[in-house]
């Protein structure tokens, strides 16, 4: 029982690292219907420079994250500016936006391997040191970082859907979610408003580098893995329903987790995958999605 | 000398799973990443089968080609419902998928050790161990795909494909319906793509399940968005050109660190290029076919 309980701490906190990554890549993709696989890699930076002005530069912890985000927010920004806007014309198909967003990841990724190094690094010592300790709950362990992870997930999607409803910004990405053209139509310039949703779903990511980065160490395909498992629940919790995305996420993180129970760990990450892939072909409109 | 000749084996073998990549993005209008899956088991049954008998190249890269089909074919019939990136999505879960099948079956594939010491193909009177006769070996196995490919395409089956990418109503209102031509394409494809992984492991004499990542597909990738994906013979020209310009890089005097990362570089600076400037690739149609609807 105390295992099992053990697995759903765990689980949760696994859940709110995949989410951190995850309702970002909903939001982007929601409403600009780019399959921005380059979210990895931003991530991988953000975690990097998390670590690298913090370590190298001495920085406090906020300092860091500050400087982090900013980079993250502006490359989003410019992947939607630069590269998305150009390759999105109407004459080609949807799929070349998945070769530039590949290509992007890889690029941006190495490009972090080489300016920092492939070796693997770690955020922990460089920004908590030994301050990161945990709690003992009925004998089940809960590490400060796991218990961060969660809190901090939980107050970013709320932070997030109150933007949504509330600002005038968030009025604005919701309106374009629904319709582009008759958005523009009432004087909302849809090209701007992608350009927001990008920086948002990157400033989203922010603590999904940070939490990663202490739950694993840092090595440059972090990003990347944690993408992996991000979009496709981002897809299985439906496309257009962030509440779906997140509380997906959290459910894969504690299903993966309790899985444990049955099968052996060496089957853990297929057993996830073939489940949510199921959950795709069985209702391709996501798990907490409306029906097409 | 050996060298070049090494470099036509892997330029046949990018090749190769380009023509597997290309039938089924150009012609059949699917977009998968699992191509790495496919080579990972087209290369561990060569592995698996030439380590123990060596005489049995031809129908260990048989197997890999079948089983490859199957699980293609199985693929393509379960995910008939998703299309677009929801396909993107799917193909990715089903390469981690076979990864970890493949790590978790240690008896046949070595698990996280993988299978060292594959021989390259030959039989007790005739070894291909230098590389001139491997290569001569590789690019008739190369030209075979790539006529198979080409016949396949300007046959009635190609004209269906091609119709069915346009305009798939039409297509079906004509009796050509998708989902068995779309099972079908993804069956040759992944057989095909075993091929190359097969003549990939007879190469590099190692394999483990990392080599099977999305990683490959990424390089696969790059030589078809760098050939174009409506034209055929471009695709042996794409491989040559990047291992071109891999290559070329090695020659740079790089920093080690930075060298590390070169080759992930160029590619991905390669894909962005050409969806920015030239989505239909080097050589390409100027006017872009799909446009017209």
């Amino acid at each position: 029982m105390r295992e099992a309980l053990q697995l759903l701490v765990d689980g949760l906190a696994e859940g709110s690292r995949i989410a951190l990554v995850a309702v970002g890549f909903s939001l982007i993709y929601g409403v600009t219907k780019t399959l921005h696989l380059a979210h990895g890699a931003i991530i991988t930076l953000g975690a990097y420079l998390i670590w690298w002005t913090s370590s190298a530069l001495g920085a406090p912890l906020p300092v860091a994250l500050a400087i982090a985000a900013i980079a993250m927010v502006l490359l989003g920004m410019g992947h939607e500016r630069f590269l998305y806007r150009t390759v999105r014309r109407p004459s080609t198909s949807n799929l070349i936006i998945v070769v530039a967003a590949l290509g992007a990841g890889i690029l941006l990724q190495n490009l972090v391997g080489v300016v920092f190094g492939f070796d693997t690094k770690s955020i922990r010592d460089a920004t908590l040191g030994a301050a990161s300790g945990g709690l003992q709950v009925a004998g089940v362990a809960i590490p400060f970082t796991d218990l961060g992870a969660f809190v901090v997930a939980i107050v970013v999607f709320g932070a997030l859907v109150a933007f949504l409803r509330y600002t005038k910004m968030g009025r604005r990405i919701r309106a374009v979610e629904a319709n582009p053209l008759l958005s523009s139509v009432v004087g909302v310039d849809y090209r701007r408003v992608y350009v927001w949703t990008f920086g948002i779903g990157s400033l989203v990511a922010l603590p999904a580098s940070f939490f990663i980065g202490l739950n694993s160490g840092l090595f440059t395909t972090i990003g990347f893995d944690a993408m992996m498992i991000g979009f496709v629940v981002a897809f299985a919790g439906g496309i257009g329903s962030l509440s779906g995305t997140f509380f997906a996420s959290l459910l894969i993180g504690v299903v993966q987790s309790l899985s444990l129970l049955l099968i052996p760990s060496s089957w853990q990450q297929a057993f996830t995958f073939a489940l949510m892939l199921l959950i795709l072909l069985a209702r391709p409109q996501g798990l907490f999605g409306k029906a097409a | 000398m050996d060298y070049f000749v090494g470099l036509v084996i892997l330029a046949s073998i990018y090749t190769i799973g380009a023509l597997s990549l290309n039938i089924l993005q150009g012609h059949g209008g699917v977009f998968s990443v699992a191509t790495a899956a496919f080579m990972g088991i087209g290369a561990y049954a060569t592995g698996a089968v030439t380590v123990e008998y060596p005489a049995l190249f031809l129908p260990a890269m048989a197997i890999g080609a079948v089983l490859s089909a199957l699980l293609g074919y199985g693929f393509a019939q379960l995910t008939l419902r998703v299309n677009g990136d929801y396909m993107v999505v799917a193909s990715f879960a089903l390469v981690v998928i076979v990864g970890q099948t493949i790590l978790n079956l240690p008896a046949i594939t070595g698990g996280g050790m993988g299978i060292p010491g594959i021989p390259r193909p030959g039989t007790d009177d005739v070894q291909l161990n230098d590389n001139l006769p491997f290569a001569i070996f590789c690019v008739a196995i190369t030209a075979l795909v790539y006529l198979a490919c080409h016949f396949i395409l300007k046959s009635p089956f190609g004209d269906a494909l091609r119709t069915l990418r346009e305009d798939p109503i039409a297509a079906s209102a004509l009796g050509r319906y998708p989902r068995r031509f779309r099972a079908a394409v993804f069956a040759g494809s992944s057989a095909i793509a075993a091929i190359s992984g097969s003549v990939y492991a007879h190469y590099i004499s190692y394999i483990s399940p990392a080599d099977f990542t999305v990683k490959l597909t990424i390089t696969i990738l790059t030589v078809v968005v760098v050939a174009g994906t409506n034209r055929l013979w471009a695709i042996p020209l794409g491989a040559a050109v990047v291992i071109g310009l891999t290559e070329g890089a090695r020659y740079l005097p790089l920093p080690d660190q930075i060298a590390a990362g070169a080759d992930q570089i160029l590619f991905g600076a390669l894909l962005v290029a050409f969806a920015l400037l030239r989505p239909q690739g080097l050589i390409g149609p100027k006017k872009d076919t799909r446009s017209a609807k």
